[in-house]
């Protein structure tokens, strides 16, 4: 009897063993690398701002155009090359956009550089003009200044930034750009305003940063917006509040997508960026907050000896705005704006 | 008479001793070697089975993922039509790394150690991430919304920072630990030799007692008993050699050719989305990124040819493939070229050269495949082969105690008799 219930025993021992046990779920909290979330390159949840120059006087103020410009050095290289170089964002909707397939370019700041391609070569300057797409982030680094040169001589991973003539890309003016890139501005051909947008539905009744306490903001690494957002974050601390979190990605572009997917709550940028991913997404709301009215500017080579350039471009600026050329074609791209603000008229430095 | 019958029944319980351990002392060699061997043989087994399944597969899911990336970036610069079978190209790519995912799963079920459970997790958790912000992309291109474009570059990123290195360190790591795996499977059993020379000596040492004790010349089950474990050391040692020289051979394929090659496959792919990505949206270091790629493919060619005995037409396809495609897309790669403009560039990654059907990453792809395909099959034989010079090693080895321990009883038993 005892050995029958021993063998029982270790029967049911054995079938215990064997038995076939459920699958069980991965615990994802024991597990580092499971984050099935992708976030765009050079995504920064702690971004950096570089302290802004407030003041340079006339530094961001532009050259006058003089009459011979058109046979200066630099335009004269640029016309032998054949072929002139703009630096461009190629996903600003209202801006300079890129048609994938045929990789047609349009917008506002296109409509500026066929102007001034077809001012450098007549007929053919559809053939001679080259855009070239370039990160937010680096774009500035692009163009042949002094400080850029000794950028590239030490840190090789600057080497690919194409070398361009001049950059249009939404390029707030600033003083601290022009002294860290050594660069020229154009006369403004923008007037731009940071604003914030956010998803329908979200904290309805925010109006400015200081209704996104613990709000993720997104912006464009090393920009004016992003500046904006940090100091803000800054001020809310001080103040007790609960301050928003400012992220950053290397092109402004990306936030979008990542309001969308709902890994930020808002995205800061100029509100003609904003007007142009309202665009893309109704299912977007822009606050009605406003930052201090700046300016947007081409951005060329602040070296004196290619001031020829800067003030053929100006030359070519206000014949634009003689002909009315520049106002139809500011009012065209950013027809969809209800708030949009009037052309700049900034004064020249000389 | 009495000091007489003393001896005797010392001798007796001498031989009685001499039995016990000689008949035990096989058995006990058979057991344990039997269970060494069985285990060497399920590590040669697991490797070439699970391992070399899991290394494949994972090899796989890097090629497919590679092309879905390259597809779903061509889709973005073609036509309507053209990008409609461009994102089919897509979802087969996708198919095929689920269906590869899937054997991988299947093949790390038994695993115990060096698993690649948080690699495929990755890869199981991302897939569905990446499908979605390529799928989104499409529809905002196919609107005009420069929105398209950014979820693209998210994808692409998500795909060259993540999904890719994860496919291409689970395929190090079970080729690794298949080449162990293969390794350990036909080390020489050392503690297995050790105790056939110690039951060797064991025997030599009781015909020396049984010779003393009964003035016989020799005993011959003692000495059958000897003849057989002399001749399982033999066996075992033969068959290790031959299992260990076949592996040699299976590891030297996959050393010498299978993974140089399989990484050109890899560049390639690489440089297939790079040259979209430069199109499409570039960025800092890609234009040098595919120049080293290019270089890259080249120089791991060039490491298996000289080890490529068969098919060697299509390594020569593959070079001649390569070399085209790099020449017609070397403007891409230096820092600005304004001769070429978008829709030159784009015809060089989506056009066949004159004359020709597919475009030569397509041929140079094909090429490589075909050869790597061929000596995986010759190092997947040859590591069969290993298998099977060692399978029969611990049946060899359990007869062979067993008749160790017999000869050990059948010469024993007269004495024991005479004696008793």
């Amino acid at each position: 009897m005892k050995r029958l219930a021993a063998l029982a025993l270790v029967c049911a021992a054995l079938a215990g063993c064997a038995a076939p046990s459920p699958a069980t779920p991965t615990d994802r909290a024991l597990v580092d690398e499971l984050d099935p979330v992708a976030y765009p390159k050079g995504y920064k949840e702690n971004p950096t701002k570089e302290d802004p120059l407030r003041d340079c006087g006339d530094e961001t103020r532009s050259w006058r155009p003089t009459p011979g410009d058109a046979d200066g050095p630099t335009v004269r290289a640029i016309r032998e090359k054949g072929y002139l170089v703009v630096g461009v964002s190629q996903t600003a909707l209202l801006l300079s956009r890129r048609d994938q397939v045929s990789g047609k370019m349009s917008g506002y700041e296109v409509d500026i550089a066929n102007a001034i391609a077809r001012a450098l070569f007549g007929d053919r300057w559809e053939q001679s003009l080259r855009f070239v797409n370039m990160p937010t982030g680096k774009r500035l680094l692009s163009l042949d200044t002094q400080p850029n040169r000794e950028v590239r001589a030490r840190d090789a991973t600057v080497e690919e930034v194409p070398q361009v003539d001049m950059v249009l890309a939404d390029v707030t003016v600033t003083c601290t750009r022009v002294t860290q890139f050594g660069i020229a501005y154009s006369r403004p051909y923008l007037t731009t305003r940071s604003g914030l947008m956010v998803r329908d539905g979200f904290k309805e009744d925010a109006q400015g940063p200081d209704d996104l306490g613990g709000s993720v903001v997104c912006s464009g690494d090393q920009t004016t917006n992003s500046a904006e957002m940090i100091e803000i974050r800054d001020r809310q601390v001080v103040e007790g509040k609960t301050p928003l979190r400012p992220v950053t990605v290397q092109d402004t572009s990306e936030c979008l997508p990542l309001l969308q997917r709902g890994l930020v709550d808002a995205i800061a940028t100029d509100t003609v960026i904003l007007a142009g991913f309202r665009l893309q997404d109704p299912g977007t709301r822009v606050l009605p907050y406003r930052d201090a009215e700046g300016t947007t500017a081409i951005s060329l080579s602040g070296d004196p000896e290619r001031r020829d350039l800067v003030r053929f471009t100006n030359g070519v600026l206000d014949r634009m705005r003689a002909d009315n050329s520049l106002s139809r074609a500011h009012d065209t791209a950013l027809s969809t704006m209800e708030d949009r603000s009037a052309l700049p008229d900034e004064p020249y430095r000389d | 008479m009495t000091i007489e019958r003393g001896g005797e029944r010392r001798t007796g319980l001498v031989f009685a001793r001499i039995t016990v351990a000689g008949v035990v002392g096989a058995l006990l060699v058979g057991v344990v070697g039997v269970l060494g061997l069985a285990a060497r043989q399920d590590a040669l087994g697991e490797a070439i089975a699970d391992r070399g399944t899991l290394s494949a597969a994972m090899l796989d899911v890097y090629r497919a993922l590679a092309d879905a990336e390259a597809a779903s970036l061509n889709a973005l610069l073609v036509d309507p039509q053209r990008a409609a079978e461009a994102k089919e190209r897509f979802r087969e790519d996708l198919f095929e790394v689920h269906d590869a995912l899937r054997r991988a799963e299947s093949a790390a079920a038994g695993c115990a150690e060096d698993c690649p459970g948080a690699r495929l997790t990755t890869l199981v958790d991302l897939l569905p991430e990446y499908s979605r912000l390529v799928e989104v992309g499409w529809v905002g291109n196919a609107a005009g919304d420069p929105v398209g474009t950014s979820y693209l570059a998210q994808a692409s990123y998500l795909m060259q920072e993540t999904l890719l290195p994860a496919a291409e360190r689970a395929n190090q790591e079970q080729r690794a630990a298949m080449v162990d795996g293969l390794e350990d499977g036909v080390a020489h059993p050392w503690f297995l030799y050790a105790l056939l020379v110690a039951g060797v000596a064991g025997m030599v040492w009781a015909q020396r007692i049984v010779r003393e004790r009964t003035r016989r010349r020799n005993n011959r089950g003692l000495l059958a008993a000897t003849a057989v474990v002399i001749l399982l050391g033999a066996v075992v040692l033969a068959g290790t050699v031959v299992a260990s020289s076949r592996v040699g051979t299976s590891t030297a394929l996959l050393a010498d050719v299978v993974v140089p090659l399989s990484e050109a496959r890899n560049e390639a792919r690489k440089a297939d989305g790079q040259e979209a990505r430069i199109v499409a949206f570039p960025a800092l270091g890609d234009r040098e990124g595919l120049a080293n790629l290019f270089r890259k493919a080249g120089e791991r060619l060039a490491a298996a040819s000289a080890h490529v005995e068969a098919e060697r037409d299509l390594l020569g396809t593959a070079r001649e493939a390569l070399e085209q495609w790099r020449e017609t897309a070397e403007p891409m790669t230096r820092p600005l070229d304004p001769s070429l403009d978008h829709k030159e560039m784009t015809a060089i990654i989506v056009n066949p050269r004159e004359g020709l059907h597919t475009t030569d990453d397509v041929a140079f792809d094909a090429a490589v495949s075909a050869v790597i395909d061929h000596h995986r099959t010759l190092a997947t034989a040859a590591a069969g082969s290993a298998w099977r010079w060692t399978a029969p090693l611990a049946w060899v080895l359990a007869l062979g105690a067993l008749l160790a321990a017999g000869s050990v009883y059948w010469g024993m038993r007269p004495r024991l008799e005479e004696y008793r």
